[in-house]
């Protein structure tokens, strides 16, 4: 048996507009394998959420999917682009939850935090006795007294709206979870917090996590493998070690060089210009006008994905 | 960097107590302590960082430190004047000496003011007679000073011409045009993106070093604020818990509060990978109404009796560094 969860195949998405077509996702490939904690980090703008929406196939036009696929290996193959409604209701959240963006906004501010959490359960073939016992659990394994259950969402601080979040993601022992900026908006020591409660989690249950984030720093800290997404691509991936240690594509580089660290002293220095604009078509590199280390062949072409060792790949002319 | 010992902003015992009101009819009043006696000094040319969580009073004290807000208490002296008893004439003085830096580079500047107008607006108001010419020659030059050169090209555009990391610089270029000896950066990076932040972060080092400026630099991002500050203060719930020199507070934190913040901090590097131990704090709500307790009692591992009943005083524990814990009496 393989040990694949998930694998995205050439995906392609792009945003309609009525006078420009933004392709958010050009050409993404990744793999995530089980008990694995997969970091996606990159700048905004990078498609990293919209990339991220596609894993339970939330993209509503003007998104559209013009190419590729997503496998989730359970029991067989599904492709999820193929999947009927009924099927996807599924899949979502019984396969692949979220914990989304500013999820502290995600919940209902009408309905008590029980019903909103039974609500997922309902859904999903849970019978009422099992789900209205199963919500304590599931408070209690994303650390929150089972009390608050019959509270509303305005009642709660914000780290504990969160953790509302991450008990309704594992309310029907999802296989994989996505956390797109799931603590961006949180103090550090909530986010630590939150953070040991998904370890905790990936320990106990053997699920998978895909986080998504800006914040490099903290993708050190827990994720195994990392991709770099810039402009709509992965321009690097690499087991986490291996990244930090040996980083080979000039954005990841300067992307390491731009944040200050606590444990040593050095100067910091910020990636001069901005990021292409994604409407735009794109010839050659999309990160050449940034790049302190380009050549002709970098304008005119556009580098193609290149294994420099055990898992490292890079998309740069440099190591063609 | 040197530091000058001369103290340009000095806060003794600054209060400030706001009441929110709900309900239909505002009966539910609840009282929330943003300052609670805080005394702090800022010397010249200093950077001093101030951290904390949302809600601990950062900002409020930016806020009290240039007079746009009333105080409930205390003295805020600015070259050994009270600058809340200043007569109108030496507020204005005042104001041309103090500028601020905000957070949002979207929302602070003006849309329909164009580069130039945004930053001479400021300049006009203290210099009524100046020429246009020399105005001109002004912002150009501190146009250059931000980074955004050539700076001519700059003048006519408007802020939506202009991505986050320059309307920020723009947002600083206008609080330096006064040449002000103390400036507030509030969050002044937490909205851009980390490619940008460095620089931005470099200019303020700049400042410093070329105009010494003093700045109090108000964060909630440890790794950024000790990159350009030279002493660190931690706040919680509206009071100030710890101060030290930046590098002595990172490695030697010693009041429970800052070694829980130090913990919590992502380091980038994978060598020190977190696992599932949760940081040690107890789960306790914190009260701000100003109870007479130390402020971190519901959640400190360390909590003795005396904690719940007394407030620690900042004592000092080593060369000028200050803690509020009874660990340490």
């Amino acid at each position: 048996m393989s040990n694949t969860l998930l694998e995205v195949k050439n995906l392609k998405i792009e945003y309609r507009m009525k006078d420009r077509i933004v392709r958010a996702v050009r050409d993404v490939n990744l793999k995530i394998n089980k008990r694995e904690i997969v970091g996606i980090v990159g700048e905004s703008g990078c498609g990293k959420t919209t990339l991220a929406m596609s894993f339970l196939k939330l993209i509503d036009p003007p998104g559209y999917i013009t190419d590729g696929k997503i496998i989730f290996h359970n029991e067989g193959e599904i492709d999820v682009f193929n999947l009927k409604p009924s099927q996807l209701r599924k899949y979502r959240w019984k396969d692949v939850s979220m914990i989304f963006q500013g999820s502290m906004n995600a919940l209902n501010p009408v309905t008590k935090i029980e019903e909103q959490v039974m609500d997922v359960m309902l859904e999903h073939d849970y019978d009422y006795e099992t789900a209205n016992r199963r919500v304590d659990e599931l408070l209690r394994l994303a650390g929150l007294n089972p009390n608050i259950r019959k509270q509303f969402p305005h009642e709660l601080s914000g780290g504990m709206k969160q953790r509302v979040n991450i008990a309704l993601s594992m309310a029907c022992d999802a296989k994989l979870v996505i956390a797109d900026e799931a603590t961006t908006a949180l103090d550090v020591v909530v986010q630590r917090q939150i953070m040991a409660r998904l370890l905790r989690l990936r320990d106990e249950r053997g699920i998978s996590l895909v986080f998504i984030t800006h914040d490099i720093s903290l993708i050190a800290n827990i994720a195994d493998m990392v991709y770099v997404m810039y402009a709509g691509k992965i321009v690097e991936s690499a087991p986490v070690k291996e990244l930090f240690s040996n980083p080979k594509h000039p954005y990841t580089i300067a992307l390491l060089n731009s944040v200050p660290t606590i444990s040593k002293e050095k100067k910091i220095k910020g990636i001069p210009g901005m990021p292409p604009d994604l409407a735009k078509e794109m010839k050659g590199c999309p990160f050449a006008d940034r790049c302190n280390r380009v050549f002709d062949k970098c304008k005119e072409e556009e580098p193609p994905e290149i294994g420099i060792g055990s898992n490292h790949n890079v998309s740069c002319h440099l190591y063609g | 960097m040197t530091v000058d010992n001369e103290i340009i902003m000095k806060m003794e015992d600054l209060s400030k107590t706001f009441l929110t009101t709900s309900g239909i009819i505002r009966r539910n009043k609840r009282v929330v302590v943003a300052l609670d006696k805080v005394t702090l000094d800022i010397k010249k040319a200093e950077i001093l960082g101030l951290i904390g969580e949302s809600g601990s009073g950062k900002s409020t004290l930016g806020l009290a430190a240039l007079k746009l807000l009333d105080i409930d208490g205390g003295k805020l002296l600015y070259r050994g004047n009270n600058i809340y008893d200043l007569n109108k004439k030496d507020t204005m003085n005042f104001r041309e000496k103090t500028q601020m830096i905000f957070q949002d580079p979207y929302g602070s500047l003006n849309p329909v003011l164009s580069v130039y107008n945004t930053i001479s607006t400021p300049y006009k108001v203290f210099h009524k007679n100046a020429n246009e010419r020399d105005v001109i020659e002004r912002v150009l030059h501190v146009l250059e000073i931000v980074g955004l050169s050539p700076s001519h090209q700059y003048l006519a555009k408007f802020p939506n011409q202009l991505s986050g990391g320059q309307r920020q610089r723009v947002g600083i270029a206008r609080a330096i045009i006064t040449n002000p000896e103390f400036l507030v950066a509030d969050e002044p990076v937490s909205m851009l993106d980390v490619s940008l932040r460095a620089d931005i972060l470099n200019i303020l080092l700049n400042l410093r070093k070329e105009l010494s400026t003093s700045i109090l630099f108000i964060s909630h991002d440890i790794a950024v604020t000790q990159y350009v500050s030279d002493r660190i203060a931690v706040m919680h719930l509206g009071q100030i818990v710890e101060i030290a020199e930046s590098t002595e507070l990172v490695n030697k934190p010693l009041h429970p509060y800052t070694q829980t913040l130090i913990n919590s901090i992502p380091i980038p590097d994978p060598e020190k990978k977190w696992d599932s131990t949760e940081p040690k704090v107890l789960a306790g709500e914190y009260n701000n109404e100003g109870k007479n307790e130390c402020s971190f009692a519901r959640k400190c591992p360390f909590v003795m009796d005396k904690c719940r009943v007394s407030r620690p005083p900042l004592i000092e524990k080593g060369k000028d560094h200050y803690v509020a814990c009874y660990l340490y009496e």
